[in-house]
């Protein structure tokens, strides 16, 4: 394997994103999303459906199908994946930046071991032999906690349990070492006790490596176990972020507020008893003039409808866009 | 309301599929009026137990009884009581044909029946589900997942039945969604006396919305009792570790620590 004309990622760089934009065709799914990971940190970006979280995930790693286009910059370094092309962009894939889907058994090939998979990664990206890559991948099931490793390595995807096959993906991602992980929504179709493992697992194996992780995800509750920081994302924008105990503790967004208080209200709430509940629903495709959240939002006024709300600071590293915060210092 | 006579009885029933055994004798029963929550894993037989109950499918062995009579063993006879059980399925994108308009999707069960429908029934069960400003001329592919729950929901309250399957019903929705859908079932059981036995994996949403809980792990009931004291005191292990892993909701009560070497609550 020849060495790399990839600007060199230093070991520990972190990712930065900065103004990103996805459109499909006429559609713009991602309208300016800005952010950044340090190594050994885990940013969780949380939405809905159609809010953009997937298509930044899918833009960042490079993997947006055919027909999409991408403007802004996401830098590890001085690479700007954003830009990489043909022989810079397939030697960042999997060692500058690595994705894990939330289908392992969509993205895992079914005619292949997991051994072969895994060792698929170690000989194009490291060089390594035949029998070093084979022994890699046995070593790299053992990392991420799979019991006798050798046994599973011979398994297809259809002979492992939804658990293990995301394992064996997670396994995939690190084979080479990556600087960052996008992980899209990958224990969503978990069981809750295999999820809390892989939850663990991720966030472990990340630090020790100091990779940046950004973790995708629906659900309010995995990014109060899992993050450092948080994104919500609304509409096709980042409606507020900040470190997680201040997402938690002092959301400032209508809508952060309705998602973190929402578990809260229910754990305290009797059986039977009526839901805490957002009226309507997200929106999908055509994204609402003004703020894309005011249909739904119970303090909206009228600029609401008219204009998007600025990024506003509201602490150390937290802001959010509210027309309402506008009135409030 | 959970006092009289079981609606609905199953007594050690089991289901046998070539050499896997997925239900091992479970014995549950449901009221009038009442819900009962059956929470558990994929591949614990919760979704079985829901055909079954359904007359889908038939049990290997055991006892089920509707209304105090037993199950007929003639697909013919089964029809009666198919009337009145109804079922809201998960996925309400592969659950209601795009090609069918919410007219006909919801007076299907009414003609499969021999029932008499018409437009201020259908105008009816739409309104029921707050769903009153929706044409029924028209398709579900021009609503949301939610507004899409709500017309299935319509459809299984058509031949006003005494019990509804809910499979999973809130799993394919957005969260902010969810609550919506979840408010409407209890609305619509405290009006009409419905009972429901509402299958999830979600330890959280089941005790909010049940009576009772069944815990079942590889088809059998491990626990069942009151849904209240089932996830406050919980007696057997298995319903402990579901509670521990249901996710924290602030940071600083999550089970993952810092170096992310929290226990992982069950291997994979």
């Amino acid at each position: 394997m020849s060495t790399v004309s990839l600007p060199e990622a230093p070991t520990a760089s972190g990712l930065r994103v900065q103004d990103l934009h996805v459109r499909y065709g006429e559609r713009h799914a991602v309208q300016g999303v800005s952010f950044s990971v340090a190594p050994g940190q885990t940013l969780a970006i949380v939405g809905e459906s159609g809010c953009g979280k997937s298509s930044t995930a899918l833009a960042v790693a490079r993997l947006l199908p055919p027909g999409a286009s991408i403007e802004g910059r996401a830098l590890v370094g001085d690479l700007d994946l954003v830009d990489a092309r043909g022989r810079t962009l397939r030697e960042a894939r999997g060692r500058v930046v690595a994705y894990m889907p939330q289908d392992a058994m969509a993205a895992l090939n079914p005619v292949q071991s997991a051994r072969r998979q895994i060792a698929e990664v170690l000989s194009f990206r490291q060089g390594a032999s035949r029998s070093e890559a084979a022994a890699g991948a046995v070593a790299l099931l053992a990392e991420v906690g799979i019991n006798e490793p050798e046994s599973v390595a011979r398994r297809y995807p259809h002979e492992l349990s939804g658990g293990m096959r995301q394992r064996v993906m997670l396994a995939i991602a690190l084979a080479a070492r990556p600087r960052v992980l996008i992980a899209d929504e990958p224990t969503t179709a978990l069981d809750v006790t295999v999820q809390a493992g892989i939850l663990s697992l991720v966030r472990r194996l990340t630090r020790a490596d100091a990779m940046a992780l950004v973790w995708i995800t629906h659900d309010i509750g995995v990014v109060a176990e899992i993050a450092d920081a948080v994104a919500v994302m609304y509409g096709g924008r980042i409606v507020e972020q900040g470190p997680v105990e201040t997402i938690f503790e002092h959301p400032e967004h209508p809508y952060t507020r309705a998602l973190v208080h929402a578990p809260r209200q229910s754990r305290d709430a009797l059986p039977k008893a009526p839901f805490q509940a957002i009226p309507g629903s997200p929106p999908l495709g055509e994204f609402p003039v003004g703020c894309p959240f005011h249909p739904r939002c119970e303090h909206a006024l009228g600029p609401c409808a008219q204009t998007m709300p600025p990024m506003l600071e509201r602490g150390p590293e937290h802001s959010a866009a509210c027309h309402l915060l506008s009135a409030r210092p | 309301m959970t006092t009289g006579d079981p609606l609905l009885q199953l007594t050690d029933v089991h289901k046998q599929y070539r050499s896997v055994r997925a239900l091992r004798g479970v014995s549950v029963e449901i009221r009038p009026g009442e819900t009962l929550g059956m929470v558990g894993e994929s591949g614990s037989g919760k979704s079985t137990v829901g055909r079954i109950v359904l007359g889908l499918e038939r049990p290997t062995s055991g006892s089920l009884r509707f209304d105090g009579r037993p199950y007929p063993r003639t697909a013919r006879s089964l029809r009666a009581i198919r009337r009145r059980i109804g079922i809201v399925f998960q996925d309400p994108y592969d659950s209601l044909d795009p090609r069918f308009t919410l007219r006909r999707i919801i007076d299907e069960p009414l003609r499969t029946h021999g029932l008499p429908s018409g437009r201020d029934r259908i105008a009816e069960l739409l309104t029921s589900v707050g769903m009153e400003n929706a044409d029924p001329d028209s398709y579900p592919t021009t609503y949301s997942g939610g507004q899409r729950q709500r017309i299935g929901i319509a459809r299984a309250l058509a031949l006003e039945p005494d019990l509804i399957v809910c499979d999973e019903p809130t799993s394919a929705l957005d969260v902010s969604v969810q609550a919506q859908i979840l408010n409407l079932l209890l609305a619509l059981q405290r009006e009409r006396n419905l009972a429901y036995l509402f299958i999830s994996h979600d330890l959280e949403v089941v005790r909010r919305m049940s009576d009772r809980i069944a815990v079942i792990r590889e088809g059998e009931v491990v626990e069942t009792g009151p849904a209240a004291e089932v996830t406050s005191a919980p007696q057997h292990p298995y319903t402990r570790a579901l509670l521990d892993a249901v996710p924290a909701t602030r940071p600083s009560e999550r089970h993952v620590d810092a170096n992310g070497s929290a226990d992982p609550v069950v291997a994979a």
